[in-house]
């Protein structure tokens, strides 16, 4: 079995459970939280891919790291679901997965600017109307601070990335000099 | 870092801001989600191909291996260490490819092309060729018709190499299967010195650091590096690397073959290789087959063993050989080849394991090595009985071809009746001569390392064995006598050895060869 269809299948059937019980939205910051608690907590994966660890351990955890008392109905539901088919190794994807079907059905993108310093509001607004005005989609938009860029900015765009950062501008100058 | 204003910034800022719809200048991003033994998965990055360079933050290449549906499985060019969970990764839209050229010969390096010996960087022009590249379709081969001489009498006698072949090494391990390569590659010192090089490449796979220090001092000491690269991937790198450096190991031997020069390259050896390979498969989570290697290792395995090629020598033709990369479109010339010495190690003498059966099937011979052999003092331990050479003997020299003409079936004769006699049964004259005859070829056929002969060498002395003319030489001391025969013939007869070099062979020449052989041997008789 191709394990990438898996969490295809399961974010799937979720979306469409999820929408008949008008917890589609809940849902997604549900599978949003659940993601990046993934992405943070080292070794979460690696024991939800355990099989000596036990049903309500794994529960618990999953449902700790999808909001704990905040989720919603379907969310809970669904965590049994996903413990009762054996598939909780691949909840991470499943829940990176239903984000991502969630945007795309509600043709929303999720934007990121990362600058050395803290940029000023009107820089802001200035990026989130360009992307408004060039891609007609409305952008959940994200800041990040991280110095090492040294100077610029860095825009994603979903799984686009404009890099004007001054340290992107010197790795090209660094590329191109070192062929 | 580096004295900006805060107002600069900004303003910079907003310079980029105003240029921005005129070079929306997009490169697509993912994430990294898990790193482990060399290979990461990514989420992101949809357009990707497979076989594609990616960079991570940080700079450390990849390549992309695995297409799945939710993530992208990616092969780590560097320490596992240097990527971390959350990462992002830029696309590079380039094939993963190594920077081929000249400079490299006389060097070692790693998968990257990266040298790793402390002498600075490749000098050179270098040309960038793909790591995965189509083999060269028919029309722009040739069928094999030059030999590539190892300077090992067994080998050249009886399971002749010719340019553009694939042959086999197999054996269990300390059966000196890395010695012949070696040989091999010094042997070719000549090509080299008379202007008619054969670039030798050594792919090192899984090895230790050491005992690839220790190789290339050996080829260094015989002055074989001058024409050599050594590409290593030790056991202490990444899977990753190891499974990925008989492609750039080949890759740098098409660069010598599209543009008309010959290229030796061994793979020491495959199997390690295909344990790299599998281990990564694991990572990626690929369904394991036989062995618990994944189902396309042979797949794999073929497309590498054929790209080693003989090219057409039309260069009309070759310039329009398929997926020629384009960095030396305009320096492609026909004639060129690359020979393959695959490697595989096999355990307990098991050719019928799953890696060694693939290997031997899209090879075009085999060279077997048995430790039986190696441990009675026959050295090389080459069963020459069971090892073949499919393909070259249209490219034996004709001298060559007529001496060894029946050394393989009165050896294969030689065996059968050597145990036969262990019965005790009586000795009729015919056999014992035979039994005499095969003895001394056994001692004919030994042949230390680092002591390549030519090809008039090897045809003068195995035409001595083969003709029985030792037969009053005791075995014991027939390398003796062989080391005496050859002196004598270079000091009294080069002109006879430098036409048997050629492929001449007469009456007037042999009967040289037989009247010193025999008044040698006369001193040899007790
Ligand atoms: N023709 C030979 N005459 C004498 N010694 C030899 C000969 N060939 C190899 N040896 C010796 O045998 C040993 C094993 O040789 P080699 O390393 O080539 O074997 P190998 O099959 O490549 O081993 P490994 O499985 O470890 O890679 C070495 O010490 C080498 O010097
Ligand atoms: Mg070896």
């Amino acid at each position: 079995m191709n394990h990438g269809k898996i969490s295809i299948r399961y974010a799937r059937a979720l979306y469409e459970y999820a929408l008949e019980h008008q917890e589609d939205k809940a849902v997604y910051a549900d599978m949003q939280m659940l993601a990046r608690t993934a992405a943070e907590v080292k070794g979460m994966t690696v024991f939800l891919a355990n099989p000596a660890a036990g049903r309500q351990d794994k529960l618990n955890l999953l449902q700790e790291a999808s909001g704990g008392k905040k989720t919603c109905a379907t969310t809970r539901h669904f965590l049994e679901f996903v413990l009762d088919k054996n598939r909780e190794s691949s909840m991470q994807m499943i829940a990176l997965m239903y984000a991502k079907l969630y945007r795309e059905k509600n043709h929303i993108r999720l934007g990121q600017v990362t600058s050395a310093a803290e940029l000023p509001a009107r820089t802001l607004d200035k990026i989130s109307a360009f992307i408004r005005d060039n891609y007609h989609v409305s952008v959940e938009m994200s800041t990040r601070i991280d110095p090492a860029i040294i100077g610029g900015f860095i825009l994603d765009i979903d799984d686009n990335r404009f890099d004007a950062s001054i340290s992107g501008q010197l790795q090209k100058l660094n590329n191109y000099a070192g062929h | 870092m580096p004295d900006i204003k805060p107002s600069e910034i900004s303003n910079v800022l907003k310079m980029q801001l105003d240029g921005f719809k005129q070079k929306l200048e997009f490169e697509e991003i993912g994430k990294v989600l898990q790193v482990s033994d060399g290979v990461a998965r990514v989420f992101g990055l949809e357009k990707v191909q497979s076989n594609e360079l990616v960079e991570f933050e940080g700079g450390t290449m990849g390549v992309v291996l695995n297409l799945e549906e939710d993530n992208v499985g990616v092969v780590l060019l560097g320490p596992t260490e240097s990527v971390k969970e959350g990462f992002t990764v830029k696309r590079t839209k380039r094939i993963a490819s190594i920077m081929a050229g000249e400079g490299m010969l006389g060097r070692v390096i790693n998968v990257l092309g990266e040298p790793i010996d402390g002498k600075g960087p490749i000098g050179g022009e270098t040309f960038e060729m793909p790591l995965e590249r189509k083999a060269p379709g028919v029309i722009f081969r040739q069928p094999v018709n030059e030999p590539l001489q190892t300077g090992l009498k067994a080998i050249d006698a009886m399971i002749p190499i010719g340019r553009g072949q694939r042959e086999l090494i197999i054996g269990d391990r300390q059966t000196g299967k890395t010695a012949i390569a070696i040989d091999t590659i010094i042997n070719q010192k000549k090509a080299f010195q008379d202007g008619k090089p054969i670039y030798c490449i050594y792919v090192g796979i899984g090895q230790k650091g050491s005992t690839i220090a220790n190789l290339v001092q050996t080829l260094e000491e015989h002055g074989a590096m001058d024409y050599t690269i050594v590409l290593s991937a030790t056991a202490s790198n990444p899977a990753a690397m190891q499974f990925y450096a008989p492609y750039a190991g080949v890759a740098i031997a098409e660069y010598f073959r599209d543009t008309g020069r010959h290229a030796l390259i061994i793979y020491d050896d495959l199997s390690k290789q295909a344990v790299a390979y599998r281990e990564v498969s694991l990572i990626l989570r690929r369904p394991p087959g036989r062995e618990a290697y994944p189902g396309d290792i042979f797949y794999l395995h073929s497309r590498l063993l054929e790209r080693a090629a003989k090219i057409i020598s039309n260069d009309r033709v070759a310039r329009r050989m398929n997926d020629l990369p384009d960095s030396i479109k305009d320096k492609v010339k026909g004639g060129g080849s690359i020979t393959a010495l695959p490697i595989i190690e096999t355990k307990a003498g098991d050719v019928s394991a799953y890696i060694p059966t693939n290997v031997i099937s899209i090879t075009d011979g085999q060279i077997f090595l048995e430790s039986g052999l190696f441990n009675a003092g026959v050295r090389p331990a080459i069963n020459v009985g069971i090892s073949v050479s499919r393909v070259g003997g249209n490219a034996q020299i004709k001298s060559m071809k007529k001496v060894a003409g029946t050394l393989k079936l009165d050896q294969a004769q030689y065996r059968e009746l050597e145990a036969f006699t262990k019965f005790g049964s009586e000795i009729d004259a015919a056999t014992q001569s035979v039994l005499d005859k095969g003895a001394r070829n056994v001692e004919i056929l030994k042949q230390g390392q680092y002591a390549p002969l030519t090809a008039a060498q090897l045809v003068a002395i195995i035409y001595c064995g083969t003709n029985g003319l030792l037969n009053d030489v005791p075995v014991a001391r027939v390398s003796e006598f062989e080391r005496q025969f050859l002196d004598l013939m270079g000091v009294k007869h080069p002109d006879v050895l430098e036409q048997l070099g050629q492929g001449v062979y007469n009456d007037t020449l042999t009967d040289v060869l037989r009247k010193e052989a025999e008044t040698l041997a006369a001193t040899f008789k007790q």
